[in-house]
């Protein structure tokens, strides 16, 4: 059971607090409620662009990192598609530091000019390092096109292409923050040993003064229901052919969200997995194969990626996909097959809880999603997904006309 | 009162973590326990350390299949079913090789650690390796050697430990494509029998642990007796190479740069010095190669500098991927930065900060019951107890600009760089 005490400030911050006096470490992290599905189609890789800039000064911090190393602290940030998180660990004494430092950037940015230019390049080389110099590096590039046509899904957060990045202007991320970095579009988590009133304070002194902003309204297309099947090759010069498939799913939010998670525990979690056991051991197809979700908000996709044999044929290796998919569908699994991916979700699920910073995140996320206490029942939630649910829901995704798949050929 | 965002608000000396004791008991066949039980855990971490890891093997082939195939099936769970319980219980496995040992861990929830002992006490001792999984780890690793051949970071890094290392010693070996047809089923059966199975370990436990849970611990997983094999005899010899080595790679939009040299490891009496210093120029995010190439020059998403200990050596290295216009520059400030900390006092304002980075960063590695147990582990290894923490927190607290203006200088006079380039170098 994670404690928690959750409050609003008058200018709309949510706060979070949870208490944990065992550690000497203190964590702070910070929700925006905007990601890459904010952006406009012509200005993609903004947020996680932006992400960057919020480290290059605020309007009375010149250097946010130094000033964080110095009281001890460390810090990191992400992008998703669905949000923007940025959070510190650092000792508990020195907690106001850091209040300090991510109020000043709340309430605005330096704007530095230097910053831009330096971030949009360092942006550009994180762009070659992760896609386009990694072979097989623009499969998920490739893949979100193919799955989604209207949904802001279909470009990730790094961008389309290179050139988004290169034209940011200064007027494009002024404009960026004031409609999306507010108080009131943002969910303030402490996690670790306090006094409660302490806190309450250093908030209010740091945070309080920070008028609320009109934030954007989210207006974002759905995504309409695929009629049938998608299908893309390519050819690249990596050494060998890889199979991906993505059949659209719920979102995170969703009743049927743990089911479907545990479908692909069931089919690729472990040596003894319905994947692993049929086509890489069985019939010899694959030498590795992978499915997950895309844990997104809005509907996502449901993956299943893997590389095949070289003398196997692409055609070959997804119609025996296709088949394991469609055999979940068809036949109940067995009560233990459930048992065991329930087991291993729970440790994994007690593993992750145990660090202050985990649980400030995690206490982020359960209140994004409209509940702080979803922290709590969501291991109910996976536990109480019974043999059917496994069954209706592999039905419902995997249907041909439900999917995209992409031939990544290897040049010979 | 409107309040005064200019004023930094107070920084409070960062406290001295306080670590946890660690029991020590013989078990039987003077089996060391280390224990760290705590009885409000949920979890139980079991973790053995065998004797002879990648140091012992020529090419690391043999226990990279052995790490793959360890769960492929055991002589009363064939087929993966051994996996398949360990997952049932939901039980987490590693099989872990370093240079000279090779770790054994299984993390479960305590209500299932009677089952999940007995199953490992099985992956221990009942391994069945099939030349049929066999040929499937080994196309898969192939495979995979092959992607890994076309990135930049995997090919720099190779290189830069073969320059160093040299062709005999397991670190500086490279890995080439005919090395997949040398290794045989046998091999993975011989290093199994010879390093793991009824072979002498040193035991941690760490999480939630009953004095019955410890009992059965010691009668499952501790042979009536330990059976010495015959072990593989390999030399393992350094025999630096060259200074510098590049090696191209077609379309390479980056390039990966390494710059560095062997050094000495953490019995020399500076090693802890020398950590600050190596701190100052690229361990951190706020580190001088990362204000120079990433915050200034934009050249790169990332550059490090990293300090390594092993048993029979020490390794400096410098890496980062940058865009292949500015290889150049790069090594040019790598070199600058490096003269600068051999030559110039540290501000007492940066030294202040990288003081307080390292003292909150030894308080946040303090933070846990499990990264406590897997800390004490490392340090154990090294021949090193609690009190090498403290030291180091010492250490910190003294160096002056004076002080670590000598430890760099002796620091980089102890070898001559080397330098690796892979992908195209302007």
């Amino acid at each position: 059971m994670i404690n928690y005490t959750k409050y609003k400030l008058d200018n709309g911050l949510t706060v979070l607090l949870h208490l944990d006096e065992s550690s000497p470490m203190i964590a702070v992290n910070l929700l925006y409620n905007v990601g890459a599905r904010d952006e406009n189609p012509e200005q993609t890789g903004f947020a996680h662009l932006f992400e960057h800039l919020m480290f290059g000064g605020s309007v009375n911090i010149e250097n946010y990192d130094t000033i964080l190393e110095r009281a001890g602290g460390q810090n990191n940030a992400f992008t998703s598609n669905d949000i923007t998180n940025y959070y510190i660990t650092l000792p508990k004494n020195n907690l106001e530091t850091a209040l300090w430092l991510e109020s000043d950037r709340m309430l605005s940015l330096a704007f530095s000019e230097k910053s831009l230019e330096v971030q949009r390049s360092v942006v550009i080389e994180e762009f070659k390092q992760n896609y386009l110099n990694q072979p097989y590096g623009d499969s998920s590039l490739l893949m979100r096109e193919l799955a989604y046509k209207e949904h802001p899904y279909r470009w990730s957060t790094i961008g389309k292409e290179i050139a988004h990045i290169a034209d940011a202007t200064m007027e494009d991320v002024k404009s960026f923050f004031y409609k999306h970095y507010a108080p009131n579009n943002c969910i303030l988590t402490i996690a670790g040993d306090f006094k409660e009133n302490d806190v309450n304070a250093l908030v209010e002194k740091y945070f309080g003064g920070i008028p609320s902003r009109e934030v954007a309204t989210r207006n974002i297309p759905t995504e309409p229901k695929q009629t049938e099947p998608r299908f893309l090759e390519v050819e690249r010069n990596v050494p060998s052919d890889m199979l991906y498939k993505a059949y659209h799913m719920v979102g995170k939010q969703d009743e049927n969200y743990p089911a479907c998670d545990l479908i692909s525990d069931i089919l690729s979690r472990g040596e003894s997995s319905v994947l692993n056991q049929k086509l890489v051991k069985e019939l010899k197809l694959f030498n590795q194969i992978d499915a997950y979700v895309s844990g997104s908000d809005d509907p996502g996709l449901f993956y299943v990626v893997g590389q095949i044999g070289d003398t196997v044929s692409l055609e070959e290796a997804d119609k025996a996909v296709e088949q394991v998919l469609e055999a979940l569908s068809i036949t109940p699994i067995t009560e233990r097959q459930l048992t065991k991916v329930k087991n291993k979700f729970e440790v994994a699920h007690v593993y992750n809880l145990s660090s202050v910073l985990n649980k400030a995140m995690e206490l982020s996320f359960a209140e994004l999603a409209g509940d702080v206490n979803k922290i709590n029942v969501d291991l109910d939630k996976y536990r109480n997904v019974q043999i059917d649910d496994i069954q209706i829901n592999a039905k419902q995704m995997f249907r041909k006309e439900n999917c995209s798949t992409l031939y990544y050929k290897a040049k010979r | 009162m409107s309040l005064d965002r200019t004023i930094v608000p107070a920084q409070h000396a960062i406290e001295t973590p306080k670590y946890w004791q660690i029991e020590h008991r013989i078990l039987k066949l003077n089996t060391n326990l280390h224990l760290l039980a705590k009885s409000d855990e949920l979890l139980s971490s079991v973790v053995l350390v065998f004797k002879g890891g990648l140091g012992a093997s020529d090419d690391g082939l043999d226990i990279g299949l052995m790490k793959s195939m360890i769960l492929s099936g055991t002589k009363h769970y064939p087929n993966s079913e051994i996996s398949d319980e360990l997952d049932f219980y939901g039980a987490y496995f590693q099989l872990n090789p370093t240079y000279n040992s090779t770790e054994v861990q299984v993390i479960c929830l305590h209500r299932y650690l009677k089952p999940v002992i007995k199953l490992l006490k099985e992956v221990l001792t009942n391994c069945v390796f099939t030349q049929d999984d066999f040929e499937i780890y080994l196309e898969k690793k192939k495979q995979h050697f092959q992607i890994s051949k076309k990135k930049v970071a995997f090919l720099g890094r190779m290189h830069y430990m073969n320059q160093i290392f040299g062709d005999s010693h397991t670190y500086g070996k490279q890995r080439f494509d005919e090395d997949y047809g040398k290794v045989s089923c046998d091999d993975v059966v011989k290093h199994y029998e010879a390093y793991i199975k009824n072979q002498p370990f040193e035991l941690f436990l760490t999480g939630k642990f009953e004095k019955e849970d410890i009992t059965l611990i010691e009668d499952e997983l501790i042979p009536e007796k330990f059976e010495v094999k015959n072990k593989n005899k390999v030399e393992n010899v350094i025999i630096p190479k060259g200074k510098s080595f590049n090696i191209e790679l077609e379309d390479a939009m980056q390039s990966s740069v390494t710059v560095g040299f062997p050094c000495a490891n953490s019995s020399h009496p500076e090693f802890l010095e020398w950590k600050v210093v190596n701190t100052i120029l690229g361990g951190y995010f706020g580190s001088r190669l990362m204000k120079n190439i990433r915050e200034d020059k934009g050249y790169t998403y990332g550059i490090s500098s990293q300090l390594v200990h092993y048993p029979d050596s020490g390794m400096f290295k410098i890496s980062t991927e940058v865009g292949s216009q500015h290889v150049e520059d790069t090594l040019k400030q790598i070199y600058d930065e490096i003269e600068i900390i051999k030559t110039e006092l540290i501000s007492e304002s940066e030294l202040d900060l990288v003081k307080n980075y390292l003292l909150g960063g030894v308080l946040s590695s303090s933070d846990g019951l499990m990264q406590q147990a897997s800390m004490y582990k490392i340090l154990y290894e090294q021949g090193f107890s609690w009190q090498r923490m403290h030291d180091f927190i010492d250490v910190v607290k003294n160096v002056t600009p004076e002080s670590v203006l000598k430890s760099a200088q002796s620091f980089f006079s102890q070898n001559e760089m080397v330098e690796v380039v892979a992908g195209i170098k302007h």
